[in-house]
Formats: C-alpha cells, structure tokens, sequence
C-alpha cells in the first residue's frame, strides 16, 4: 500500500479547509489537503456570500454580537468559543482578504454603509457581500490552494482516521485509480462540511456534504456536540424536482411587507425580516406538515405587498443588486422575479449547526484531532445568524491550521499501523465487483428519504425511533452491496464507503434529536413543542463506545465558570 | 413520460475506445440534463459524471449538449440530445474529463496574490469591475471547448479559461506581476481576431481578460 507522510493532513478544501491548509503550510508544516471534490468546491463556494463582520456601526460591538448569537442560538452555545468567536469576528475578512479575496467596497474604496447587509436575527448591519457571492471564495480558495505550497490530494475519499490514543494519520480511497492510501500525520484537521445531502433533494449544500467528518470522529473516539441541531432555511425551490431544495432567501429577504400564506389562503406570519432562520422555517414546516400546502407541497411566500410601498420596493432593488433574486428569476420565472406572484417555498436543509466538540484552540477531544468550520460545534448552539458561517469558516480554519501546525512540529514522526490499514485496504478491495443485492446509491437514497421524514424539519419520538430502525434496515442492506468493478473512477465504491459516514452521522443526529425532548432552533418535536429552559438548558454529547453510541447531556457552562 | 438521449460511455478498465449508448431517461416538466444523468445512475446505469450543487455554482457538470458546451444543470433535458465530455480535456471515464491540465499550466505563473498574515483591518480600495465579473468564474472549464486552438498537453498554450484566471490576477489591485507578458508566454498572440470563446454563465472573456491582457493595459 502507498504510504505518504505529514505534518498536518486537513481533510476537506471548501472554506475552511483551504485555509487550515493554507496557515499550516505558512507556520512551516508539510501539509496535505484533501478533498472529495476538486478543491474550493464546498459549500462555501455555493454560498450566497453574506459574511459576519462586526463594528461597521457605531453602536455595535463584539459584546452586543455576542448578545445576538446567544439570542439566536437560543442559549447553547458553548459561550467561550462564543466570545471568541465574536471578539475575533472583525478578523475574519481580514483572513479571507490576506488570502486574496476581495469584499465589496463603497464607492469611496471602505466595507462601510450601504454595501454592508443585515441577515435575520442581527439586530445591527454586519454583512459583509461579494460582488460574485461565494464563488469568488471558491475561485480564491483554488488559488489559495495552488499558492500555499501544499500537496493536494482531490478526488479522495478519507474514510478511517488511525490511531490508538492519538489520530496518527488516516486512510484514503482515491476516485481517479481506486487504490488507498495510507496517510501519516502528526496532526489531522477536519474542515469537511456539514451533512446537508443527508436531506437530498431537501438542502440547498453540495453533494459531497455527506457529515463524513461527523462520522470520522466519532469513530476515532472523539465527541460530537449538538448534532440534532440542523438548520433548515425557510424558504426554497419546490419545484421542479431538479430544483428542489435549492437555496431562494432567508428571513431577511422576504422584505418589510412580505406574508407567509398557508395552502387554505390563511396568513401565518408576517414581519419575518427581523427573525431568526428557525423561527420562521418551523412555520413553514408546521403548516405543511399540517396538510395546508399548496399543489407543489410548499407554502406560499407573499412577495407581492412589498410593491405597494417605497420600503417594499426599495428591498426588492437591494435585493436585485447583489443577486438574491436569481434563483427565483431562472427558476420560477420573471413575473416571479419581480415579486409580482408569489412564491412557493419550502424548508431546505442548509447548515450543521452542532459537530465536533472543540476546545478554544480546535482540538477535539482527542489528542491529534483538530475540527473547523461547519464540522465542528459549539459556536452557535441551536440555530445560527445568517452570515456567521463564512466568518467562522475563515477564522478557525486559520487558527486550526497554525495549532495544528504548532503541535505536530512538537513530536516525532508518525506511523498508522500497517495491520489496521492493510485490513481495512482489503475490505475495500472486496467492495469492488461484489455481486450482492443492493446498489450503494439505492441505499442512500433509502436514508436520506428516512432522514427528511423522520428526522427532518418536525421530529417525534416515535418517528425517531423508526429512522434508527431504517437504519439499522440499510445497515443489514450494505452487508449485501452491488459494486461495479473497474478501477477508474469507480464512484460506487466511493459510494459505498459514504454511505457507512451517512449511516454513522445520522445515527448520531437521530440519537440527538431522540434525547432532547423539547423544542428549540432548529429541532422541532411535535410531542414537545415548548422550549424548555427548566430542564434543557443543556448540550448533548455522543460518543462512541465500543459500538454504541453513548448519549449524555450537560448543562450549558456559563462563561464565569469558563474563566 | 420518456426522453430519448444518447450518453457518452467510455470504461478505460475495459481496453473500450468509447461509444455512445442511446437510453430512455424519465421525464417530468422543467427536467434538467442533470436530473436525467442523476435517474439513470440511479437506474442501474453507472455513468460517471462529476456534479456538485445543482445551480451553476460550482461548475462540475460542465459537458458538451449536442457538441455545445453546458452546465447539464442548467440545460433542459428534451428529446434527442447526445451528452459528451468536454472535448477540450482528456476523458478519464464516461462524460468524466481530466481537470488537472487545464490548472497546471498555470502554475509556473503563479496566478494569484501571496498569502500573507492576515492584515490588520480591510484596506481601503477600489476593485475594478473586471475583477467582478471575473471572479464569477465558476471554474466549470467549458469555455476551452470553444477555442479553436486550445491544446491540454502544450504548455505554451492557453486558452480562454487561463486568459481568465491570469485577468483575475491583472485585475486584482494587490497584484504585482506582469501578465500580458505571461498571457504571450501561452501564446495570447494567437486571439487577436478570433472571437469564438465564449462562457457559460456570461463572463465576457474577450472584453475582460483577452483584450486587456493583449493590450498590456495595467491596472489602475
């Protein structure tokens, strides 16, 4: 088996991982990115673009940030990466400008005024915009890639982190040869996303979302935090099917006089700009889980009273100028464009908001591990302030990057145990034109039905329970795969090896959601609908154990006691 | 409902030259070719494709529709189209091609500005709406299948998707190479009136990356 070794492997190569790369490489490591994709084909580079600063106005400030996040976060984030977070915070476009990255400019040449946006749930302007929204990240993340003298490593699926009491490396299953390779690091850094295409058609992230770093960790020993919490957007495509799922606006661009209208023509809600994502997508969800849907199965968002007033109208052209309004032009068409009919609207699964329980330097709860952006937890708790993501991304990738670094030049070489990888290299390798029953891909789509069914925008104990059983169904399944043979671009077996990551994550958010039995952000249960601070107050942790998930909760710390 | 199209399939594992197969791809109203290559993988024909986020953002289903370069997620699916890879790239596997050429050309040049520690505060200036446009490259490689001398394995050639990036970096106010002189280095000589490249989201190569790097113009 090829063996190459590292300081510092990151796995993924959206947002943060391009950028823990790029800051290893800078602090002097031997670095490897690897990605599922091409590199800077994450999330990040699909994203609209909206990017948290803090201070633009004079009344606002880190404290009052943070205020907004524990507000919008509905009290469980862990409140010190909070605070760093937000005390950080102005740094975060910084990073991405010292990459290469360019924000949008007033016509003086300042990130000031009118070119600074407001995302629902910030009660001050924060948002930093980009003329070509995220894929400008993307392009510069490629380039940042190419010019941080890292080796990169695409289209590999890393699929088992190694090592006992430590993570020493880990193996990878390479797309273009179908080989694996064994990797030997002195540190690893998840930057690989969220679990968004757990819910496809249902999500507006990429494909390869599959919560692969969730599943890594876990089996490596490390904890995960929050994992019921996803956040589902309130409004997007429902249809055609090609487009289902994908992105058309958050609470912020429904403008001043923009109504939610059920399928019976009743309204139910109005004044959204100012709410927070979850707030207004379990309305949504409630009303179409309800049965008051209109034909294509959504609720329809009422555009069309802005027009009637000079807000109204003047929220539509901010809209219009920074490309907001594309999706619903090219998919819905003009009319719908110019907000003169409304539009049918659904939730979408958008953002893991729980993930790898980091300490304030990144690391997991295992020596070696490290974890930033969307794949780790703890920032925000139960929902999350459009925006935060990108800087979050920026700012930790960059710092996990340099800890990273920093450790892994502090030890000898590493070496994962050639046993583990040669067992696992050969279970592999039985994957290939193995004659079973089941296609991988029939398998996923399997769970990712069940995760939108049960274990999407409304919840209950007893559908809970039946996704873990349908789990458990497809588990059976995949000791029976059909694979085709073949070594060149072999995606079933790429496939096959997601879908355990799939099956993994998703234990662990059902096993979340099963366990908090109240209703906050983004986890909605039907059977408990309040929140309730009495007694959920509290994080939920998972781990594995043996072959068990272990669930516990612990009150939320208060920063007193952090400090 | 069906729709009758011809898929580009070529298995290298198999000594296969490559051929197209006709299949009967479901239907619905508003389908994208992206759906139709998503319902036939799903149908028990493996066809290798790459796709990403079914909205023309991260460029990865770029192939040729009817010997045109498109966004499969952005084209309608309809009866009687053939898919092909682009033909500008080496195929690897069915409409998969090889990325990695149309990039390492460009390495020597270095295209981007240096990664520094993070400045202190955003600096005060001003990006030129070439940079604008530029940057929505989504890096989906289909404009080199409408340049009528773009070679993948001649390093001193380029073609509109590395006149595209080197722009980028022209146009970036920070930079400080010169890049009209790295566009002659991969012969931009040869644009001079040719005018067939074209983007497929909209990015106007000629006006905004030939042109001025032919011109030598320098940046504000």
């Amino acid at each position: 088996m090829e063996t190459r070794s590292y300081d510092v492997i990151v796995v993924g190569a959206g947002g943060a991982g391009v950028t823990a790369a790029a800051s290893a490489a800078r602090a002097g490591a031997r670095v490897a990115i690897l990605s599922k994709e091409p590199v800077g084909c994450g999330n990040t580079r699909i994203a609209y673009g909206g990017f948290a600063g803090v201070g633009m106005v004079p009344e606002d400030n880190p404290e009052e940030f943070f205020r907004d996040i524990v507000a919008g976060g509905e009290g469980l984030g862990n409140p010190q990466l909070t605070r760093d977070f937000t005390k950080d915070a102005r740094k975060g476009p910084c990073v991405a400008e010292g990459m290469g990255h360019i924000f949008r400019r007033d016509q003086e040449g300042d990130v000031k005024g009118p070119v600074i946006g407001r995302a629902g749930g910030h009660r001050f302007h924060r948002g930093l915009s980009s003329p070509a929204q995220g894929v400008s990240l993307g392009g510069m993340l490629h380039n940042a890639a190419f010019g941080a003298g890292v080796e990169i490593l695409e289209e590999v699926v890393a699929f088992r982190l190694m090592g006992q009491d430590r993570v020493n490396g880990l193996l990878a299953y390479t797309l273009r040869d179908g080989r694996v390779l064994a990797l030997n690091a002195g540190t690893v850094v998840l930057a690989c996303g969220g679990a968004g295409w757990l819910f496809y058609p249902h999500t507006d992230c990429v494909r390869s979302s599959t919560g692969d770093g969730f599943a890594l960790a876990l089996e490596a020993g490390a904890e995960l935090m929050g994992m019921e919490f996803l956040q589902f957007l309130p409004f997007s495509v429902t249809h055609p099917p090609s487009y289902t799922g994908i992105f058309l606006g958050e609470p912020s661009s429904t403008g001043p006089n923009g109504r939610l209208v059920n399928g019976k023509g009743e309204t139910v809600m109005t004044n959204m700009m100012p709410k927070t994502r979850s707030q207004v997508a379990r309305v949504v969800a409630l009303e179409i889980n309800a049965g008051n849907t209109t034909p294509h199965g959504g609720i329809s968002l009422d555009v069309t009273p802005n027009l009637e007033t000079p807000q109204g109208r003047k929220a539509w052209e901010s809209m219009n100028a920074t490309g907001l309004l594309d999706q619903a032009r090219l998919i819905y068409g003009e009319r719908a464009y110019r907000w003169e009919e409304p539009w049918d609207v659904a939730p979408t699964a958008h953002f893991s908001a729980g993930g790898v329980r980091i300490d304030r330097d990144c690391r997991s709860t295992i020596p070696g591990l490290y974890a930033a952006g969307e794949v780790s937890g703890g920032v925000h708790g139960a929902d999350r302030l459009g925006g935060t993501a990108l800087t979050e991304v920026f700012l930790f990738g960059w710092k996990s990057g340099k800890r990273a670094a920093a450790e892994a030049a502090s030890l000898g070489s590493s070496q994962v145990d050639s046993r583990e990888a040669e067992e696992q290299a050969s279970r592999v390798e039985a994957l290939f034109g193995r004659k079973g029953g089941n296609r991988p891909i029939a398998l996923i789509r399997r769970l990712q039905k069940v995760m939108w069914d049960k274990v999407g925008v409304v919840r209950t104990d007893e559908g809970l329970r039946q996704a873990l059983q349908e789990f458990d169904r497809i588990r059976d399944g995949a000791q029976d795969l059909q694979v085709r043979s073949g070594r060149t671009f072999n995606t079933e077996v790429a496939e096959a090896l997601e879908l355990e990551m799939m099956l993994a994550t998703g234990r662990a958010m059902a096993k979340s959601a099963l366990e908090r039995q109240e209703s906050r952000g983004g986890h909605v249960r039907l059977d408990f609908p309040d929140r309730d601070d009495a007694r959920w107050l509290k994080n939920i942790f998972v781990r594995k154990e043996g072959d068990k998930l272990r669930i516990r909760a612990e009150a939320v710390p208060s920063l007193e006691a952090l400090s | 409902m069906k729709a009758s199209i011809k898929v580009w399939r070529f298995d290298p594992d198999n000594g296969d030259k490559g051929n197209l197969i006709q299949y009967q791809a479901p239907y619905q109203e508003g389908d994208t070719v992206l759906q139709a290559l998503l319902d036939l993988y799903e149908q028990e024909y493996p066809v290798c494709f790459r796709f990403g986020c079914r909205f023309k953002k991260c460029g990865l289903c770029a192939v040729e529709i009817n010997g045109r370069p498109r966004l499969a997620c952005r084209t309608p699916l309809k009866d009687g189209l053939t898919i092909r890879p682009l033909r500008a790239l080496p195929n690897i596997r069915d409409l998969v091609v090889d990325r990695d050429p149309a990039f390492s050309v460009l390495l020597p040049y270095q295209p981007w500005p240096a990664i520094g520690e993070p400045p202190e505060r955003l600096p005060r200036l001003t990006e030129p709406v070439e940079h604008q446009r530029l940057m929505a490259c989504n890096e989906c490689l289909g404009c080199l299948s409408t340049c009528p001398t773009y070679r993948h394995d001649d390093p001193s050639c380029g073609g509109p998707f590395q006149f595209v990036k080197l722009a980028q970096a022209h146009f970036h106010p920070l930079d400080r190479m010169d890049r009209p002189a790295q566009a002659r280095a991969l012969s931009i000589e040869r644009c001079g009136s040719c005018l067939k490249c074209r983007c497929l989201i909209g990015i106007p190569i000629v006006k905004m990356a030939i042109q001025p790097l032919l011109e030598g113009a320098h940046q504000p």
